[in-house]
């Protein structure tokens, strides 16, 4: 099951890896499984868009990062 | 430090969105050693890409990115000269397996030429990539060991490619497990199709034009984000900080490689082959004199000198096999009876004219050799040839067959971006309607892409235009960024390169939209590979000179008509010379009224005059005065009188600054012809001066004043940039004065040929029309047993031949011409029954009047048509249409028009027929224009090619020709009258104009100054 967040979160960080978030309750990153960046509807101005794509200690999670905002969104959730 | 192995210029075609000059000036900014280019099947930018690496001291590593049979990518560099010379093979075979549009290159063809290249696995779409992408890592085991059995171990690397998709971390991990099991070398790229990352717009933009899509549209080939940039060697560090090989082996391929293009080969086919190259220097010597034993008849030692000169330059040049080709190519159109005629510097040469190759006395002219060729230059020779448009491609033919389909390819050229191919591109791309893009593009003249705004401000038509709009801002950005891009390939319509190897040596071959095989060379870069092109060009004035000689059989002998013919000239002298070669344009009228040419030289200096640099340069009314005598020639220094005295002291042709820098600076002729070329291509002012230095430095060094080199400096400055070849002139007035007397002493043959090979000239078939009209020859109507396909000529006629129908194909007309040999047509419905003519041409038929002969009613005509077409075949009982006879005609004004919409002429009466009854008298026809000296003028009438040529102010100026039912009147429309009328100038086909009439003397023709415009309808 999946279900769309689209919510603000802050993101701790390890290093320069994403490592923990807030939302309800904490979340700890363990892994990293993909990340990728999107071109975004460039001539809409809509920004370049960062995706994490991360395993916490509860779920599956999708998190944007929006640069030009400098923007962390919680996306999606999967089980 | 970081190379770039993996880059594509803006030669991949719709897939590359930054300059080869951005890319090598940043390359170079990061001090990088080296740069490859990899564009998509191709190696276009080759040459340039040479040039300008070396010269930036960044070592250029030639590469391809190619497409395998089975759709797959490979990025191949060549190590070396071998290397290249096997990409050239390989991306050859790829598009005789694949298409015209698509490169496919079997894995056949890389085993066969694997030697001397580099392959990197290539990118998402390559074997390897894909196979991973499935998850399946066997495959991909497989496609390493088959790059590695083709290409052999040390010559494969895993290519490694970090941009942030989705896929590119299970790709990066798969890579680098391959790299583990095989211990294939790795090394990074980054894919580069531009240079910044806010330049992935134009990218995206690009590839929707070339995937035909929208902003608006998924395709799979549009980029998913803009990450494939030159990014910095930093960067590339950073981002492949886990691979530091990867990167390490970007600068080890790099120094593997050498720079893989020889520009200093020569590969013209030798004329003997295998033998010594005196052999071919002898024989050309032996033809040079028995040409010059022709054409002269006595040897003078000035002409023996003049021979000699030539023949030891060619010899030093090396030059030899060049000039018997070419003399071998004109050999098989003289005994195939295909007209042709040499132009340009190749007439600068007495050996050329001794070939039979141009029809110019270079001796008797005392034209200089070096314009054309010279040792100190060493440019490889150029022999430009028109031929008769409609054997050209015979001719070609020829070549191939003599020198071997392998050996011979017409040479390509690149459509490049300007404002109007930009805006519609791109506003496409951005998803603009068809309506919009229509009026985004209209009247947008062909400036750069990146003058477009300029325009805007420039150009009053313009002022509203919606392009000033906030909205079109970034589009106008776009289009900027894109100017001169090569959108796509193309082929040169003469240039055909020769080669004594295979041609593949030096370029890949690819078919063209005709068929036939084109380099990948446009004729800019062609000649430093070491081909020599040659010009073989289609010239329609020579189908209408050979239609009518042949027309006119034993009474004309072409080759001996009177240069001196009095009637020739006396119309020349009238401005009367619509229809003659290169003196029919307004301007040319205008010159000819005044200049009144009675020598062949006044119609050389014609050809050179009527340009835009002795426009602008004001030479033209000087000349003319001195011409007549009326201002005095003299001459600032006692030399210069031997080479300007034939141009009244003016400097007009290039020949003459090469000899005014030869005589009065001591500059040899290769030098001084180094100067012409230099101040030809307007360089910048330092430069300019730099040179102007170095000119009056070695004048004042023979004694000459300071003043007097700088005045003489001042006048190769006013000139050269836009000096013409006097050979050139020479060359082109040959064939204006024989036309000339053509349209002269056999005007309806000559006219009839004219319309014949149309499209060409600079009017439209009407206007011969009505010009041949005014000298009382009689425009027979089409008629559907009287008229040939094409116009025929009678004692004093022209009859409309069905060709010039819309919609006449060949198999219609073939259809019509056979049935009407068996027996002529009774009647339409005979014509219906018996013909297989489609019933939107038989409408045109009747419209054109061809069946005026059967009822003169042609809307009842019209109306019977579609019964004929439903009973054709079935009833016997043939007349089913109900009568028709109340059917009015169209009015005369309506029969008009449609006979002018089908035919593009008519064959009877002009437009201004109808529209004359309702003007008052105060509107003069051009007759009565003609008649006056000055005053004030209104006339009316169809508007002839408005258009706006450079002038000597730098003011825009708009010139036209308004045509009546007399004839012609020349309108001069200056820019604050062109401001206020310039959008009905250009978007009404009759008008109104009031203004007054000029002429400059008393022998001009009448020309109207504009002062009011109106549309007339």
């Amino acid at each position: 099951m999946s279900k769309l967040v689209n919510q603000p979160i802050e993101l701790k960080f390890r290093g320069s890896f994403p490592a923990a978030f807030h939302f309800g309750r904490e979340f700890k990153i363990k892994y990293i499984l993909n990340h990728w960046r999107e071109g975004g509807q460039w001539w809409l101005d809509e920004p370049e868009l960062f995706v994490y794509e991360v395993l916490t200690d509860k779920c599956r999670c999708e998190l944007h990062f929006l640069p030009e905002l400098e923007q962390w969104i919680l996306y999606r959730l999967t089980d | 430090m970081f190379v770039h192995l993996h880059v594509h210029s803006p030669y991949s075609f719709l897939d590359g969105a930054s300059s080869l000059e951005a890319l090598l000036h940043q390359a170079d900014q990061w001090e990088m050693p080296a740069l490859a280019i990899t564009d998509h099947s191709n190696v276009s930018a080759a040459v340039e890409f040479h040039k300008l690496a070396q010269g930036l001291g960044i070592k250029p590593i030639q590469g391809a990115e190619i497409t395998t049979e089975d759709g797959t990518h490979l990025t191949l560099l060549a190590e070396n000269s071998t290397g290249y010379q096997s990409l050239c093979r390989l991306i050859t075979a790829g598009f005789a397996r694949g298409s015209r549009h698509q490169c496919l290159v079997p894995w056949e063809a890389l085993r066969e030429n694997a030697r001397g290249l580099i392959a990197l696995s290539g990118c998402h779409h390559s074997g390897t990539a894909q196979a991973l992408l499935r998850r399946d890592y066997a495959q991909a085991k497989l496609e390493v060991l088959r790059l590695l059995e083709i290409f052999g171990p040390g010559q494969v690397y895993l290519e490694m490619i970090q941009n942030y998709l989705p896929f590119s971390k299970r790709l990066l991990e798969g890579i680098a497990k391959l790299h583990g099991d095989l211990r294939v070398p790795l090394v990074a790229t980054n894919n580069v199709h531009y240079l910044r990352k806010e330049d992935f717009p134009i990218h995206d933009l690009l590839v929707c034009v070339r995937t035909q899509t929208t902003v608006h549209q998924l395709h799979p080939e549009r980029p998913f984000n803009g990450e494939n940039y030159l990014a910095a060697p930093e960067e590339m560090q950073r981002r492949f900080a886990a691979f530091p090989e990867a990167v390490e082996n970007t600068l080890e391929i790099a120094e593997r490689c050498s720079p893989a293009l020889d520009l200093t080969e020569n590969l013209f086919p030798r004329y003997f082959p295998g033998e010594e190259p005196e052999k071919a220097s002898q024989f050309l010597r032996e033809l040079t004199w028995q040409g010059a034993r022709r054409r002269y008849g006595t040897i003078t030692p000035a002409l023996r000198e003049r021979i000699e000169h030539e023949l030891n330059i060619i010899q030093q040049l090396d030059a030899a096999d060049y000039f018997l080709a070419v003399w071998d190519l004109v050999q098989y159109a003289q005994k195939h009876g295909i007209r042709y005629a040499g132009r340009g510097s190749a007439a600068d040469s007495v050996v050329v004219y001794c070939l039979g190759i141009t029809n110019v006395d270079a001796f008797a002219r005392g034209l200089l050799f070096e314009r054309f060729l010279s040792l100190e230059r060493a440019q490889k020779p150029d022999i430009d040839i028109d031929f008769d448009a409609r054997y050209r491609d015979q001719v070609a033919d020829y070549v191939y067959r003599r020198y071997g389909p392998e050996k011979v390819a017409s040479v390509c050229t690149f459509h490049t971006y300007h404002a109007r191919s930009a805006l519609r591109d791109l506003g496409k791309a951005l998803g603009c309607s068809q309506a919009e893009l229509k009026r985004l593009t209209k009247n947008i003249t062909s400036v750069p892409a990146d003058g477009i705004r300029a325009l805007l401000h420039r150009l009053p038509e313009l002022k509203h235009h919606p392009l000033h709009g906030e909205k079109y801002a970034r589009l106008l950005d776009y289009c900027a960024a894109i100017n001169a891009f090569p959108r796509q390939m193309g082929t040169h319509l003469g240039g055909l390169v020769v080669s004594g190897e295979p041609l593949t040596k030096v370029t890949p071959l690819q078919p063209s939209a005709k068929g036939v095989l084109i380099t990948q060379f446009d004729k800019n870069t062609i000649e430093d590979l070491g081909l020599i092109k040659i010009d073989l060009l289609s010239l329609r004035t020579l189908s209408a000179v050979s239609d009518t000689v042949q027309e006119l059989g034993p009474r004309l002998n072409y080759n001996e008509i009177p240069l001196d013919d009095g009637a020739t000239f006396a119309r020349l002298q009238r401005g009367d010379t619509v229809g003659i070669f290169q003196l029919e344009s307004p301007a040319q009228r205008s010159l000819q009224s005044r200049l009144k040419a009675d020598r062949f030289e006044d119609i050389v200096a014609s050809v050179a005059l009527i340009r835009p640099g002795p426009i602008k340069g004001n030479m033209v009314d000087p000349f003319i005065a001195r011409r007549q005598g009326k201002e005095q020639v003299t001459y600032i220094h006692p030399q210069l009188e031997k080479i300007l005295a034939p141009t009244y002291g003016v400097v007009l042709y290039q020949e003459q600054v090469i000899e005014i820098a030869t005589e009065i600076a001591g500059f040899t002729p290769g030098e001084a012809d180094r100067l012409r070329k230099a101040m030809t291509k307007f360089r910048s002012q330092a430069e300019m001066e730099a040179i102007g230095r170095e000119f009056i430095q070695k004048a004042l060094a023979r004694g000459v004043e300071r003043q007097t080199a700088e005045t003489i400096f001042s006048y190769i400055v006013g000139y050269a940039g836009y000096g013409f070849c006097e050979a050139h002139a020479a060359a082109f007035a040959d064939t204006a004065y024989r036309t000339a007397y053509l349209l002269e002493h056999f005007p309806a043959q000559f006219y009839a040929a004219l319309l014949n090979a149309q499209p060409m000239g600079f009017y439209p078939p009407n206007t011969l029309c009505v010009q041949a009209r005014s000298r009382g020859i009689t425009i027979l109507p089409l008629h559907i047993n009287e008229s040939a396909a094409q116009f025929t000529a009678g004692d004093n006629n022209i009859r409309i031949g069905l060709k010039q129908v819309a919609g006449m194909e060949a198999a219609c007309l073939e259809s019509i011409l056979e049935e009407r040999e068996k027996s002529k047509f009774s009647s339409l419905q005979d014509f219906v029954y018996r013909t297989k003519v489609k019933k939107d041409v038989a409408e045109n038929l009747i419209l054109g009047g061809a069946f005026d002969w059967f009822s003169p009613n042609r809307r009842a005509l019209l109306w019977k048509l579609p019964h004929y077409y439903q009973s054709k075949g079935g009833s016997l009982f043939l007349e089913t249409s109900p009568a028709c006879s109340q059917i009015p005609d169209f009015s005369p004004f309506e029969r008009w028009l449609k006979e002018y919409a089908v035919l593009r002429l008519t064959a009877q009466g002009h437009i201004m027929d109808f529209f004359r009854p309702q003007l008052p008298k105060t509107v003069l026809t051009s007759r009565e224009v003609a008649a006056r000296r000055e005053g004030p003028a209104q006339m009316a009438g169809l508007v002839i090619r408005p258009h706006r040529p450079p002038t000597r102010s730098g003011r825009t100026v708009v010139f036209l020709t308004l045509e009546d039912e007399y004839g012609l009147v020349d309108v001069t429309v200056f820019e604050d009258v062109y401001r206020k009328y310039g959008r009905v100038l250009y978007s009404e086909p009759l008008l109104l104009v009031t203004g007054t009439i000029s002429r400059r003397d008393e022998a001009e023709l009448a020309s109207i100054i504009a002062t009011g415009i109106t549309a007339l309808r």
